[in-house]
């Protein structure tokens, strides 16, 4: 009996005893990675005699853990030789270990953001002109094939070269490169002058006043300003005899030397040289107008199969236009980009033509990427749009979406919203407006123009049904018009074929009799959602081609 | 002791017969296929074998390359709906992993035909009814096949391995490392002048078999257009000459150009054409006029316009109002176009026309025998022929080279020729006619995309294709081309 306990309990001792070193987790301490590819990190670390400098720059800037992180970053990663002349001339050190103080490793760190993209961008991405992200500075990064021979001698931002270039890792792309990528701190009238090719256009920004206005980088609400400058560099001006900046005076204000006056007509001159876009040679418009720092004038941009002609006058006769000289083009600065014009560019007056504003795309804020997709702002985020009570608002984007540049402003809880238009050279036009409806939930709007009401109440919640969808004669007589074959999204849907994104047509006579920007406004008579896509203005010429739902570029 | 004996006398015929009966088990030797060791026993064997180095190349893995890699860096064709590899090319923005560089189809050719220079001979020994005049012209077909695929592999990538012996076991060297332009030419060139004797003047059966099979007149051509690639305009000549002399071939009249030449194929003037008993999927996908990928650079139709009555304008080489390549996807000048099964066209490699011009470049630019008569008269063959009336007099050698390049374009057009022609008017003495193709950046750019399209034209060294790279990964005595390194 005395056995049989002792039994049992030894078969309890050593059951639990089992039990207890059984429950040892075998995979404790082991680490699980979800793919056995190298990090940035790792693929670096194993090249140690072409990374080493660059490694050791990420430890002593603290962001060396940052590329082992999941994610798919560009990273430029230049070679021990580049690092080393990068440090030998800006901290006069030999290596990376001899840098010490709080504030050059606080400028490192710019360096390293400066040489990281966000997303992956293979060479086959690389354009002449900027990459489509920009870097974790903020800044766009620059791919240059002026000098020839292909990928192998791409330029990043006009100075280095590419050693090694798509290098896959297992968080991102690696390239390598031949120097440090120098981050912009100057802006763009600075660069110009550092560059010295266009000392009378620099000093023409100096006497007007312009230097200072163009170096803000930030504005009062604290996003960043960008600025396009096109500017004559001296060989250009030499071509048309002026050699000096008291030439430039005589050619355009022989009489009034007050330069800074904004009625001035050498300052009107500067003033038309910059537009608040960012627009590097591949980004000017096919076929558009770019508003200028002058106030209600604008470059008319047009692009044939193979030239970029700006100003083109509609005589006929060739070679009236302006381009760019794409050699000396394209060069970026922190707060924009400037190109060199191939001859006097002087203030030009537009005809009226069929301009198409998209609400979203042409914004300064949207194009330079400071407003991201769906992110809600509040509106003093925009330079250009307004709306009452304040609320944060977004706009969204979506290859869904049949909608020009396939995204809409996408707000709803308004009294009212307004924007203000591109420049529109003078003119009597036809405006339509067309934003994604057909639904209960939408809203009806007046539309103001410069404050004052004008056209029938713009109704979103008419169905097919209300507008006469498809008949486009019945269509026409209640105020509506098909949306565009052109304008699909990315399956290819045609916003022709879809009632609710038709055009309504607000008026058709709008009469403008001095070339300007202008303010619509949108005011709700009954609130609901408004994704609004874009307005357009249609000249209304005698004998002049009709509105044509085939595309908007006739 | 009794139970003893019996389990031993039950287990012994149990071990015979696990011993004896598993024969069949052992025998590893496929069942249901033919393998090396039964094959090669025969005549019927060796020429079944040689037609598969013709079918090897009668498929579009083939084909489209030689057709695209012809003509899409050049400036013939446009995209409609190109993948992003061809895309690519037309820019010729070529980079490793470009899965359109890929020769390996060239080589399965290249290995069909060592296989049957390698064991050819074994069959005949075995074979009383294999004549020895027999297994020399086989073999010589499978020569010429060979130098084909090498000479348009030369062509394109200057330096690739040559491979003479067949891969039929492990013995074989799996990592050959490429050997020099200079090599690979000279092996060209002694294999098809040791071919041309033993080959057939033609074949009897067919138009198809006489056109579609390797004779002597194909490895002629062959060898005349190495030489020219290879500036040996005397050798040039001389294989010109013969083949001249073979009295085989002529022009076909100017009224049947299209007809005679594209549409029924075959042709007095064809001298290799790949022959297809199904549809020439790759002239199909690429031309059909209902969904074209490619179509005509616009540009080249005034080029025709220079002379009006030139029978290979509209409606011959191009349809001007559907915009379309005419020459494969026409039927007749009434503008009646192929249906999508209706594309029965041979694949053209080589044609009489060609030789004209050939010969022509030779002796503009031979210093031994120049002869600028003779080549005027031989570019008016081919002109004439097409416009009915002679070519103005051209007596200097520059302007006669202008015109024998424009004569090859309007002559020769789409036929895979196009960028070869440019290349090798370009890299005469250490590229003097760069230009060439530096021109050819204004044909492809748009107003953003003309710089970088004229840096990817500005390299010599990016005329010639990048290796794949997983024939690079595979093989590590392989080195890439200059330029594609990285």
């Amino acid at each position: 009996m005395r056995t049989k306990k002792f039994i049992t309990w030894l078969g309890s001792i050593v059951l639990i005893m089992v039990v207890c070193v059984g429950c040892k987790d075998e995979l404790e301490d082991t680490t699980f990675f979800t793919s056995d590819e190298m990090t940035i990190i790792q693929t670096l670390e194993s090249n140690p005699e072409t990374f080493s400098s660059y490694v050791e720059i990420l430890k002593k800037t603290d962001l060396y853990n940052a590329f082992k992180s999941y994610g798919n970053y560009t990273s430029f990663v230049p070679t021990n030789e580049a690092v080393k002349a990068y440090l030998m001339e800006k901290f006069n050190v030999e290596s990376v270990s001899q840098i010490t103080s709080a504030e050059d490793i606080e400028f490192l760190k710019i360096v390293v953001k400066f040489q990281t993209i966000p997303s992956g961008r293979g060479t086959s991405g690389f354009v002449e002109g900027r990459l489509t992200d920009t870097t974790f500075t903020g800044d766009y990064l620059t791919t240059s094939f002026l000098k020839g021979g292909g990928i192998a001698n791409v330029e990043i931002n006009r100075t280095v070269g590419l050693e090694m270039y798509d290098i896959k890792a297992a968080n991102g792309l690696i390239h390598s490169i031949n120097g440090v990528l120098d981050p912009y701190v100057d802006p763009v009238p600075v660069v110009m002058d550092k560059a010295g090719k266009h000392t009378i256009f620099v000093e023409a920004l100096k006497q007007t006043g312009y230097y200072e206005k163009f170096s803000v980088i930030f504005n009062e609400f604290g996003s960043k300003n960008n600025f396009t400058i096109l500017a004559e560099s001296d060989e250009i001006y030499a071509q048309e005899g002026i050699n000096s900046f008291d030439d430039l005076v005589n050619t355009f204000s022989p009489n009034d030397s007050d330069f800074t006056n904004p009625q001035n007509e050498l300052n009107r001159y500067v003033a038309y040289h910059a537009t608040q876009n960012f627009l590097y040679s591949r980004n000017f418009p096919e076929d558009n107008f770019v508003n200028t720092v002058l106030e209600r004038n604008a470059w008319k941009s047009f692009k044939t199969d193979t030239e970029l002609k700006i100003n083109e006058t509609e005589t006929g006769t060739d070679d009236t236009w302006t381009s760019l000289i794409i050699r000396e083009s394209n060069f970026p600065a922190k707060n924009g980009v400037y190109h060199t014009v191939n001859k006097l560019f002087t203030i030009f007056t537009p005809k009226p033509k069929h301009i198409i504003f998209d609400v979203v795309s042409d914004q300064p804020e949207i194009q330079s990427r400071l407003i991201g997709n769906r992110v809600n702002v509040p509106s003093t985020a925009y330079e250009f749009v307004r709306w009452f009570p304040e609320g944060n608002k977004r706009w969204s984007g979506s290859s869904n979406n049949s909608a020009l540049n396939y995204d809409v402003f996408d707000v709803s809880g308004f009294s009212w919203i307004e924007f203000d238009t591109p420049v529109l050279p003078k003119g009597k036009y036809e405006m339509l407006i067309c934003s994604n409806g057909g639904a209960g939930s939408r809203g009806i709007y007046q539309t103001y123009w410069d404050g004052e009401p004008v056209g029938a109440l713009y109704n979103l919640t008419l169905n097919s049904g209300g507008k006469g969808f498809p008949d486009e004669a019945l269509m026409e007589s209640r105020g509506w018009r098909h949306g565009y074959k052109c304008i699909t999204n990315k399956s290819g849907a045609a916003q022709y074929d879809s009632h609710s994104w038709s055009r309504f047509v607000v008026t058709k006579e709008l009469l403008c009799p001095e070339q300007k920007r202008h303010v619509v406004r949108l005011e709700a008579v009954k609130a609901g959602v408004m994704p609004i896509d874009y307005i357009e203005w249609i000249p209304v010429v005698e004998n002049g081609p009709a509105d044509d739902s085939n595309c908007y570029n006739d | 002791m009794k139970r003893n004996i019996i389990k031993i006398y039950a287990i012994i015929p149990i071990l015979f017969i696990t011993l004896f009966s598993c024969d069949s088990y052992l025998q590893l030797e496929p069942q249901d296929s033919l393998i090396q060791q039964e094959f090669w026993k025969n005549k019927e064997q060796v020429s079944a074998a040689l037609a598969g180095c013709y079918a090897s190349m009668n498929q579009s893995g083939f084909t489209d390359k030689v057709l695209l890699w012809g003509e899409l860096r050049g400036d013939m064709l446009v995209s409609l709906r190109a993948g992003n590899n061809q895309n690519n090319m037309l820019k010729n923005y070529m980079f490793p992993s470009n899965s359109f560089v890929d020769w390996s189809q060239f080589y399965k050719t290249i290995n069909h035909c060592n296989l049957v220079l390698t064991f050819a001979d074994q069959a005949q020994a075995n074979d009383l009814s294999f004549t020895e005049q027999e297994l020399r012209r086989i073999k010589a077909e499978a020569i010429t096949i060979r130098s084909l695929v090498y000479s348009i592999l030369v062509k394109n990538f200057k330096e690739v391995p040559l491979i003479l012996t067949a891969t039929a076991n492990t013995d074989t060297d799996f990592y050959p490392a490429k050997s020099t332009e200079d090599e690979i030419i000279a092996q060209i060139t002694t294999d098809l002048e040791a071919a041309v004797n033993d080959l057939n003047l033609g074949f009897a059966q067919s138009p198809a078999h006489d056109k579609g099979k390797m004779t002597k007149g194909a490895a002629l051509a062959i060898l005349a257009d190495i030489y020219l690639w290879d500036e040996q305009y005397d050798n040039c000549i001389d294989v010109t000459t013969r083949l001249v002399n073979l009295n085989k071939y002529r022009l076909v009249d100017g009224a049947d150009w299209f007809n005679d030449i594209f549409f029924e194929g075959n042709s007095d003037e064809g001298i290799f054409e790949l022959q297809f008993s199904d549809i020439n999927v790759t002239l199909r996908n690429s031309f059909y006029v209902g969904n074209p990928i490619y179509a005509p650079y616009n540009q080249i139709f005034q080029l025709y316009n220079q002379f009006p009555n030139d029978v290979r304008g509209n409606l011959a080489t191009f349809g001007m109002s559907q915009n379309s390549v005419f020459k494969y996807a026409g039927v007749d000048a009434s503008g009646l176009y192929r249906g999508q099964n209706q594309f029965y066209n041979t694949f053209i490699f080589y044609r009489y026309a060609d030789i004209l011009l050939m010969q022509a470049e030779a002796y503009i630019l031979s210093t031994t025998n120049k002869d600028l008569i003779k080549a005027y008269n031989l570019i008016n063959q081919v002109h004439e022929r097409a416009i009915g009336a002679p070519l103005d007099p051209i007596s200097t050698e520059g302007e006669l080279l202008n015109a024998l390049l424009l004569e090859r374009q309007k002559e020769l057009a789409f036929e895979g020729k196009r960028w070869y022609d440019l290349l090798r008017f370009a890299k005469r003495n250490n590229f003097e006619n760069q230009y060439l193709m530096l021109d050819l950046a204004t044909v492809k750019a748009g107003p953003d995309d003309y710089e970088q399209i004229l840096s990817y034209y500005s390299e010599k060294e990016s005329y010639y294709l990048p290796i794949y790279l997983n024939e690079v990964n595979l093989n590590p005595n392989l080195v890439q081309n200059p330029y594609y390194e990285n």
